[in-house]
C-alpha cells in the first residue's frame, strides 16, 4: 500500500486543481474588471450550489447526466477514441425511456430497469455504429458521431411529434406510466426529508454505480486491460494478439451506453421529452461531459469529481446571477477556463519537472558535498 | 518558474485589491417598503435578446422599473429546459415578482408557486399546469393573448395585397398561441375575399430556419405571393427566402408575428419583405400586470385574455408597406368594430387550423 501510495502520480492531481485555482483567480479578475466584487460573487455562487439543502439536491441532480456523459467520453478515450456523439446516444437513450416509459405497464421495480436498461442498450447501438466504421472501414469515429448526433436529434424531433404526442400541449411527448419514475421506496421518502423540494433521485446512486463498474472494467477486467493496450498502442495490442477491431467497436458501443443512460435517466426524471431540445439540452450534456471526462483524466473517480465540480459551477450561476447581478456566462467562461488549462497540462507538468530536476540537482550537489 | 511566480502572485495581488476595492452589493428590496420591490424574469433558452418574447418581456419590466424608483430587477437565462424550474426558484428566492413569458413554463410555474407561496409569479401564453390538467394558484397570474385578432388583421391585409388570391401561413410547433393566429389568419383572409386559399402548414419547430427556407420557397414557387410565418427563429429563413427572391423580382411578401419585423425583412434602400406584423404587445402587458400588483388589484389566480380591446395585440402604428389607402381604412374599420365587439374572430378551439390543410 505504502508503495502504491508513493508511485502515485500526484500529478494528476495537481493539474486539476491548479487548473481549477487558475480558472477561478482569472474568474474573479474578469468580475472584478467588470466592477463587481468577486467575493460577493463567488460567495452568491458557492451559496447557490450547498447554501441550503435545496440547493444541494438539486446541484447532485444537476450532475448525474454529466457524471454519465463524462464516463462516455472516458470510456472511448481509454481505447484511444474520441466520442463526440454523446448528445446523440443520449438523445436515443431518452427517447427510448421515454417510449418504454409511456407503452408499457409494469410494476416499478421491473419498469425502471427496464427503462435504464432500454436507454443504455439504444446508447449502445447508437454507439456501435461509428465504433463498427472505425473498425472495420478506418471512417473516422468524430465525423461518424458529429452527423449521427444530428440524425439522432431530428429524428426524436420527429418520433415525439408523430408516435408520442402530448394531446394538451405538442411541445412535448405524451407523459409516462404513474410507475415510470425513478422513486424507489424507502430512498424517495429519504432524499425528500433530507433535500426537500430538490430533483435529486434515484438515479444519482445508478451513476455511482456505473462510475464503479467503469472503473471496474478498466482496471480490473482483461476485457479493459486489452482496451488500454488498443488506446496506447494499437499496432502493439494488435502483435500481442488481441482483437484490435472488436475492441474499437465495442468500446465505442459501451461508451454509448452509459451515454444512453444518462439519456435515460434525464428524460426519467423530467417526466416527458420536450420538442427541440437540441442544441441547449443534449448537446450541452454531451459536451460537457468531454470536459468532465479530459478533467477527470478519464477515470471513474475524476469524472464523478469533475462532474460534481461542473454541475456545481452550472448549478450556482444562477444564484450569483441573482444575487451578485454577475452574469452566468462567468461560469461558462470558468469552466472553459479549467478545461483549457487542462487540456495545456503540459505547460504546468514542464514546470514541475524543472522542480524535480533541480530538487535531484541540489540533492546531488549536497551528497557530493558530504562525500567530499 | 521566478516569472510564473511572480506572475501568479501579480494576479493575486491585484484580484484581492480590486475586491477589497469593490463595492458590497446592496440587498435594499428587500428591506424595503415599495408594494414591488423587486421585480425578476427567468427567460426560456431562447435568451433575453430573442427579438420577440423573452425580449419584449424584459422592456415591460424595465418600463415599470423606468417609471418606479428604487425598484430592482433582474433577470436570469435558461440554457436548457431541466433549468427552468431551479431558475424560477433563485428568483422567487431572490425577487418579489417572477415573471416568466411562454408556454414551457407552464409545468415549473406550478411546481415554484406552490413551493414559495410568498412569491407572486405573472405567466405569459400560458397557464399553470400539473401532469396536463391546469391548475390555478392564488399567487399566480396569467396572461394570455387573443392572437386571434391580430391575425384576423393580417388576413385582411394579405387578401386586399395578394394578387395570385393564394397565400400562405407557416406556424412553428402547433401550440395554441400559434393556432390561433393562423385561425384569426384564415377567417380575415375569407372575410375580404371568400374564395381566397390559405395554405397552412406547420414546421414542427421553433428554430429550424432551414426548414423554414423550405416551405416558403415551395410556397412562393407554387404561386404564392404572401406568408405569414408564427414559427419563432424558422421566419428568419422564411424572410431569408422572401428577400432573395425579391431582389431576384419577384415578388415575395411577408408578415411577421410577436413585434414589428419590417427592419428584419430589410434588404438595401430601407426597403423591407415585411408587408405588416401581426403584434402582441407582451412588453406592455407585462408592466400593465406590475402596475396592477402594485396597486393590489392583481388578477391572482386569474387567466386574462388581453386582446385589441386592451391595446394588447394588432398591427404596428406604421406599415410603409401598405399603400393601398382602402387597405389602411379597412384595417381601421374592422380594428373598432373587434373593439366594439361587432366582429368576433374565433380562437383554435372553434376554428381549428390543421396542418398540411388549404382552407
Amino acid at each position: 500500500m505504502n508503495k502504491k501510495l508513493a508511485n502515485f502520480n500526484w500529478r494528476k492531481i495537481l493539474i486539476p486543481i491548479f487548473s481549477i485555482i487558475s480558472a477561478f483567480i482569472i474568474g474573479a479578475i474578469i468580475i472584478a474588471a467588470s466592477g463587481k466584487n468577486p467575493l460577493d460573487a463567488f460567495s452568491a455562487l458557492f451559496s447557490g450550489i450547498f447554501g441550503n439543502t435545496y440547493y444541494i439536491g438539486e446541484w447532485l441532480f444537476r450532475s448525474v447526466p454529466i457524471i454519465l456523459t463524462g464516463l462516455a467520453v472516458a470510456f472511448a478515450f481509454r481505447t484511444g477514441l474520441f466520442n463526440i456523439g454523446a448528445p446523440g446516444q443520449l438523445a436515443m437513450g431518452g427517447l427510448t425511456a421515454v417510449v418504454i416509459g409511456i407503452f408499457v405497464q409494469l410494476p416499478w421495480f421491473f419498469h425502471m430497469p427496464l427503462m435504464i436498461i432500454g436507454g443504455g442498450l439504444a446508447g449502445f447501438l447508437w454507439g456501435l455504429i461509428p465504433g463498427i466504421l472505425k473498425a472495420r472501414y478506418r471512417v473516422h469515429e468524430v465525423v461518424v458521431s458529429i452527423m449521427l448526433n444530428y440524425t439522432a436529434l431530428y429524428f426524436v424531433n420527429y418520433a415525439i411529434l408523430k408516435f408520442i404526442p402530448n394531446p394538451t400541449n405538442p411541445a412535448q411527448s405524451a407523459a409516462m406510466q404513474p410507475s415510470a419514475t425513478l422513486n424507489v421506496p424507502g430512498i424517495t421518502e429519504l432524499v425528500a426529508a433530507i433535500f426537500p423540494n430538490s430533483r435529486l433521485n434515484f438515479g444519482f446512486l445508478i451513476a455511482i454505480a456505473a462510475c464503479i463498474i467503469f472503473a471496474f472494467i478498466i482496471n480490473k477486467t482483461s476485457f479493459g486491460y486489452e482496451l488500454r493496450a488498443v488506446g496506447l498502442n494499437p499496432s502493439a495490442a494488435e502483435y500481442a494478439g488481441m482483437k484490435v477491431n472488436r475492441n474499437i467497436a465495442l468500446s465505442m458501443a459501451i461508451a454509448g451506453a452509459f451515454a444512453g443512460i444518462a439519456g435515460a435517466i434525464y428524460m426519467t426524471s423530467l417526466g416527458k421529452i420536450d420538442v427541440e431540445q437540441g442544441l441547449t439540452g443534449y448537446y450541452l450534456l454531451g459536451f460537457d461531459g468531454i470536459a468532465v471526462a479530459l478533467l477527470g483524466n478519464s477515470t471513474g473517480v475524476g469524472v464523478f469529481l469533475s462532474a460534481l465540480l461542473l454541475g456545481g459551477l452550472k448549478a450556482g450561476a444562477a444564484s450569483m446571477q441573482a444575487f451578485a447581478q454577475v452574469p452566468a456566462e462567468i461560469v461558462e467562461i470558468m469552466s472553459s477556463l479549467i478545461l483549457l488549462f487542462v487540456a495545456s497540462g503540459y505547460f504546468f507538468e514542464r514546470i514541475l519537472d524543472k522542480r524535480a530536476i533541480k530538487k535531484l540537482h541540489k540533492i546531488r550537489q549536497q551528497k557530493v558535498e558530504v562525500s567530499e | 518558474m521566478k516569472k510564473l511566480l511572480a506572475l501568479t502572485s501579480l494576479a493575486l495581488v491585484f484580484t484581492l485589491g480590486l475586491t477589497a476595492c469593490g463595492s458590497t452589493s446592496d440587498n435594499g428590496g428587500e428591506g424595503s417598503d415599495l408594494p414591488v420591490a423587486s421585480v425578476g424574469l427567468v427567460t426560456d433558452t431562447g435568451g433575453i435578446n430573442d427579438k420577440s418574447f423573452n425580449q419584449g418581456s424584459w422592456e415591460g419590466v424595465e418600463e415599470f422599473v423606468a417609471a418606479n424608483e428604487g425598484v430592482e430587477s433582474g433577470y436570469l437565462e435558461t440554457q436548457q429546459d431541466s433549468d427552468i424550474l431551479p431558475n424560477l426558484d433563485t428568483s422567487a428566492a431572490r425577487y418579489q415578482v417572477v415573471v416568466a413569458p411562454g408556454f414551457k413554463f407552464s409545468e415549473g410555474i406550478a411546481v415554484s408557486a406552490k413551493q414559495n407561496p410568498e412569491t407572486s409569479y405573472v405567466i405569459l401564453d400560458a397557464t399553470p399546469t400539473e401532469g396536463d390538467a391546469e391548475v390555478t394558484l392564488e399567487n399566480v397570474a396569467s396572461i394570455l393573448f387573443r392572437e386571434e385578432q391580430a391575425g384576423y388583421l393580417a388576413g385582411i391585409v394579405a387578401a386586399k395585397t395578394t394578387k395570385s388570391d393564394t397565400i400562405g401561413f407557416i406556424g412553428g410547433i402547433p401550440v395554441p398561441a400559434v393556432m390561433n393566429f393562423a385561425a384569426g389568419y384564415v377567417q380575415g383572409a375569407k372575410s375580404v375575399n371568400p374564395d381566397i386559399k390559405v395554405d397552412v402548414q406547420y414546421a414542427n419547430s421553433f428554430t429550424d430556419t432551414t426548414i423554414g427556407k423550405q416551405k416558403a420557397s415551395a410556397m412562393y414557387a407554387s404561386g404564392m405571393d404572401i406568408i405569414f410565418v408564427a414559427a419563432g427563429g424558422v421566419g428568419t429563413g422564411v424572410i431569408e427566402q422572401a428577400k432573395e427572391l425579391t431582389t431576384q423580382g419577384t415578388e415575395a411578401w411577408v408578415i411577421g408575428v410577436d413585434r414589428d419585423q419590417y427592419a428584419d425583412g430589410e434588404y438595401g434602400d430601407g426597403k423591407s419583405v415585411i408587408l405588416t406584423s401581426a403584434v402582441k404587445h407582451v412588453g406592455a402587458a407585462v408592466n400593465q400586470t406590475l402596475n396592477a400588483i402594485k396597486d393590489g388589484n392583481a388578477p391572482f389566480g386569474q387567466v386574462q385574455t388581453l386582446g385589441i380591446s386592451e391595446d394588447a395585440v394588432g398591427l404596428p402604428a406604421e406599415n410603409p408597406n401598405i399603400t393601398d389607402q382602402e387597405t389602411l381604412d379597412l384595417i381601421a374599420s374592422e380594428t373598432e368594430k373587434m373593439k366594439a365587439g361587432e366582429v368576433t374572430v374565433k380562437t383554435n378551439a372553434d376554428f381549428p387550423v390543421q396542418d398540411a390543410k388549404i382552407y
